[in-house]
């Protein structure tokens, strides 16, 4: 089968102006009922209804909703003076149906759900006659943004077929650099504060907002790179990734587009094209782009290319010295590679920062690995002595964190605090009762406490040596555990997986 | 006055009526539907029925004229001799997120009711209403109960509005509406009893020269199309397939308005088994199987724009001499009348919409042919905001095979115009069955992707 394309099959652009004018021509021209609809902003609606009001003759007045409606024909019945309005402007319908749209890839998921049809689109597609017959001489302008209009024509198509014109009708100049200030507000932290709603809504927002004419390629890859970083907080990488593809495309040298999509690859389990992003990132801001070394260790780390890792931090550190998160992964990587007195003296420069921070800046409940850490690897070195105080100090700022209280007890029942090491050890057992080395450590403090208690002695300085014997019996059974450590150590260091944004 | 004429051209292309029956304006489409006709397949069925009842289904695209066909048939029917219960089902009587056929048969009910309260006796109903009467108060604290006692409802009707409450009640709350629905759903079957005894009863006391009652339910075809998720069938199956016995039960002849999918979803052969083969009202046909220009059907697209440039009251013979030189008064040349034409498929509302469209675009006559293109534009724009992206490959199949299977896929994709049905009636006399996709489509760049991806395929 052959087509023949022709002439006819060609698009033919209209200008803005043009667009306004078919309008303005047809509610001159239109005898009675009649349905119109403008894709437009909320701020260029209330541009169009102005000039509109300077435009066509005829009475004219703007219903506004301000919440989701199910009825609308009520609201138009119940409005003052209908009988004598000949245009009526209808204003945030949109409102009743962001609650049923999925944001999804580029802004097409959304209208896939045929489960469900928003109460106020069927009660237009079944009140057409009656909008009809009720209002005889009345003209329908609906201002809605381009995702209400495709959903109408998805699914309130009967309502949508009597449309007599469609026009796109964009803001001024002036209105959307206003505009775009606002929309661009925030930044990756304040995004994961807000609730899902407002992050749809902003993404509904953004995806409107690129669909305004006459933007420069800056402004487009700055929206798209919000959009990029809002989708990336909802965890929906697919649609993240597209986004920061998109920005990139229109300004390839847009390294923060880079960097944040290195951390959706990275959340997303793809390393090795998260490394490529960072460098990148790297290649257009060489020289103080600690953000971006540092999550570039992060990706180098999960594929246990510990030395490229360390060198990676050292290049963060370079910029920064002061970023702790990096001092205490160089750290976690120098323990993977067995370096442990290196890897204690990287913990304690991340210590050393944290200690220092300024009285008001709040210390975060993650703030507790380098302490954790720099207690795992004292201990795993056999300083258990040394290894009392910083995990005390982490179990302070996290009190949550089993491993943490574990190990505290371990290193307690280690230097002979056995009632000290109880208390940590029933603290980790009430927070993971599955770990069995908690089980085991703590059954061999309960143990050493029977004993005590049957020499009447409430203190081990003076151990017997009937508990010596004990310890002795049970010293087999912890030496296993610490043979086992050192495996261990890999799986409980704490690793600051927290990409960095700013 | 050429503001005026062109708003009056404007306002004849309105798509919101349609056609009276015997409205000059209207245009025998039958040869170039393959011979279809609303009067000779539907109401010739009911007349050769010889006193049994017959239950039949009717559907096409939207805005193809299916209401305008309806009208026609209804008065045909009347001039036979049948009373004519025609009414077009809205929210009045729908709950359209949740119809069930309980919905559909107290529709009915109601405008049974209404229409034939003169000449049946409606005791029978009134006597199956007192019955469940606690349960509907329960249900509905405001019903009126006195205005179904014995000495209220003789002889005044006043008790006809309150069932009316308890049908739209069936649409309000929804805790409302599952009670009432389970109370109705045991009491279905004496319902139709009671509904048909009056039905009789009134048949024979018809006012001349009436002898047998035809219902006729539009608009049905206006419900919105909902899948639950994909193991189960739509809301379309639950209403006029899963109850189809019910929606057969009523004792009179009664045809109904479905949408177009579900003639050729995966259900349509228990369909067809149930009730007679639907009729369907297909597009007019401009193009043939082949892509070429069919010229009885470009000239009756051109006869619908005339015969509406004809109704226009103008001072002398004005709207008379525009109507005779569409391609050079109306339009600017022939080609661009003949592109308006084709470019709707043969789709009559599109046919409509385009000329409105393209008058907002044009200062005075003729229009000229960027004015069309800019029309064409705007609804191929529309099509762009309805179609998925997993769709344009089964279009580039639809439109390289002119043929599609009955499936799910395709069934939407009817439902929203994008797939076009035609019909003609080939040297045999056999009639053919064929589809393309809407003509702006082509234009598309999703589209003429997926064309050079796929082949023909066979199905």
């Amino acid at each position: 089968m052959q087509y023949q394309w022709t002439e006819w099959d060609e698009d033919v652009d209209s200008t803005p102006d043009e667009e306004y004018q078919s309008l303005v021509r047809s509610l001159r021209r239109k005898m009675g009922f009649g349905l119109f609809f403008v894709r437009c902003s909320p701020v260029g609606g209330q541009e169009l209804i102005k000039r509109v009001r300077a435009d066509v003759p005829q009475k004219q007045a703007v219903l506004e909703l301000k919440e989701p409606i199910s009825n609308l024909i009520d609201l138009v019945t119940a409005f003052p003076d209908i009988s004598n309005i000949k245009i009526l402007f209808i204003v945030g319908l949109d409102k009743s149906l962001v609650e049923y749209i999925r944001t999804g890839y580029g802004g097409q998921g959304d209208y896939y759900n045929l489960d469900n049809v928003p109460p106020i689109l069927s009660h237009l597609n079944w009140q057409r006659e009656n909008f009809r017959d009720r209002f005889p001489y009345l003209c329908f302008v609906f201002l809605l943004p381009q995702f209400a209009i495709k959903y109408i024509i998805r699914r309130a198509p009967d309502f949508y077929d009597w449309g007599l014109g469609k026009i796109n009708f964009p803001m001024s100049e002036e209105s959307r650099e206003k505009e775009l200030s606002r929309v661009l507000l925030g930044n990756y932290e304040e995004y994961l504060q807000w609730t899902p709603q407002q992050r749809k809504e902003c993404i509904i927002e953004i995806n409107e907002f690129l669909l305004e004419p006459n933007q420069t390629q800056d402004q487009k890859a700055s929206l798209l790179l919000k959009l990029g970083d809002i989708f990336y907080v909802n965890e929906q990488y697919k649609e993240a990734i597209t986004a920061f593809d998109r920005a990139l495309e229109i300004k390839p040298d847009l390294h923060q587009a880079w960097n944040d999509q290195g951390n959706v690859l990275g959340d997303w389990s793809r390393y090795e094209e998260a490394i490529t992003s960072y460098d990148k990132a790297l290649q257009i801001k060489p020289d103080d782009y600690h953000q971006a070394w540092y999550n570039r260790g992060i990706a180098l780390g999960h594929l246990g290319r510990h030395e490229e890792a360390i060198v990676s931090y050292d290049r963060a550190l370079k910029i920064k010295p002061d970023l702790y998160e990096a001092w205490n992964n160089r750290g976690v990587e120098l323990s993977n590679l067995g370096k442990y007195k290196e890897a204690s003296t990287s913990f304690d420069k991340a210590i050393e920062v944290i200690s220092s921070l300024d009285k008001t800046t709040e210390i975060k409940s993650t703030d507790y690995k380098p302490f954790h850490n720099q207690g795992l690897v004292k201990c795993q070195l056999g300083k258990y002595d040394e290894a009392i105080e910083p995990l005390s100090k982490a179990t302070m700022i996290n009190h949550q964190s089993a491993k943490t209280w574990k190990r505290l007890g371990d290193a307690q029942l280690n230097t002979n605090r056995v009632l000290e090491a109880i208390a940590s050890l029933d603290r980790s057992w009430a927070i993971d009762p599955t770990d069995l080395e908690t089980k085991s450590l703590r059954d061999i403090a309960y143990k050493l406490i029977d004993l005590f208690s049957e020499k009447g002695e409430t203190s081990i300085s003076h151990s017997s040596e009937k508990i010596q014997i004990t310890i002795n019996r049970f010293s087999e059974k912890i030496q296993t555990k610490i043979n086992r450590f050192s495996e261990k150590i890999q799986s409980e260091v704490l690793f600051n997986s927290e990409n960095s944004t700013k | 006055m050429s503001q005026d004429l062109l708003s009056q051209i404007y306002n004849a292309f309105d798509p919101f009526q349609p056609l009276k029956a015997g409205d000059p304006a209207y245009v025998d489409l039958r040869s170039v539907r393959g011979d279809g006709d609303v009067l000779t397949d539907l109401g010739r069925r009911v007349d050769l029925a010889n006193g049994k009842r017959t239950c039949q289904l009717y559907t096409g695209h939207r805005g193809v004229g299916k209401s305008t066909e309806l009208l026609r048939l209804q008065e045909d029917l009347r001039s036979k001799g049948y009373f004519v219960v025609y009414f077009a089902a809205d929210k009045e009587d729908i709950e359209p997120e949740d119809v069930e056929y309980t919905d559909v048969l107290l529709a009915c009910t109601r405008h049974i009711l209404e229409d034939l309260k003169d000449c049946g006796n409606p005791e029978t109903i009134l006597e199956w209403v007192r019955g469940r009467l606690l349960d509907f108060k329960d249900a509905i604290p405001e019903l009126e109960v006195e205005k179904f006692s014995a000495e209220a409802t003789v002889p005044s009707f006043g008790w006809i509005p309150q069932f009316a409450k308890i049908t739209a009640s069936l649409r309000a709350v929804p805790k409302i509406r599952q009670k009432l629905r389970n109370e109705l759903d045991a009491h279905t079957p004496s319902l139709v009893e009671a509904l048909n005894r009056f039905i009789n009863d009134a048949k024979r006391k018809l006012p001349e020269p009436c002898d047998d009652i035809v219902v006729i339910v539009d608009n049905l075809d206006r419900i919105t199309y909902i899948k639950r998720d994909e193991s189960q069938g739509s809301n379309y199956d639950e209403i006029f397939i899963d109850r189809v016995e019910q929606l057969k039960s009523l004792d009179c002849h009664v045809i109904y308005t479905i949408p177009i999918s579900m003639v050729y979803s995966t259900k349509a052969t228990i369909l067809e088994d149930t009730y007679n083969k639907p009729q369907v009202l297909p597009m007019i046909m401009v193009k043939d199987r082949d892509g070429n220009v069919y010229g009885e059907g470009l000239a009756k697209m051109k006869e619908i724009i005339a015969k509406r440039i004809e109704q226009i009251k103008t001072d002398g013979d004005i709207s008379k001499a525009l109507a005779n030189a569409l391609d050079s008064q109306l339009f600017e040349n022939v080609q661009t009348l003949d592109q308006l034409c084709l470019m709707s498929g043969g789709h009559s509302r599109n046919l409509m919409q385009y000329i409105q469209k393209a008058i907002e675009r044009t200062e005075s006559l003729p229009i000229k042919s960027l004015a069309v293109k800019r029309a064409i534009s705007e609804t191929r724009d529309t099509y762009r905001n309805a179609i998925e992206p997993l769709q344009w490959e089964i279009l580039a199949q639809v439109a390289k095979s002119k043929r599609k299977p009955n499936d799910d896929k395709h069934s939407v994709l009817l439902l929203n115009r994008s797939i076009l049905e035609y019909c003609y009636v080939d040297d045999e006399g056999e009639v053919c069955r064929w589809y393309d996709i809407h003509p702006v489509i082509y234009g598309i760049q999703e589209f003429k992707e997926a064309w050079q991806r796929v082949t023909i395929p066979t199905f």
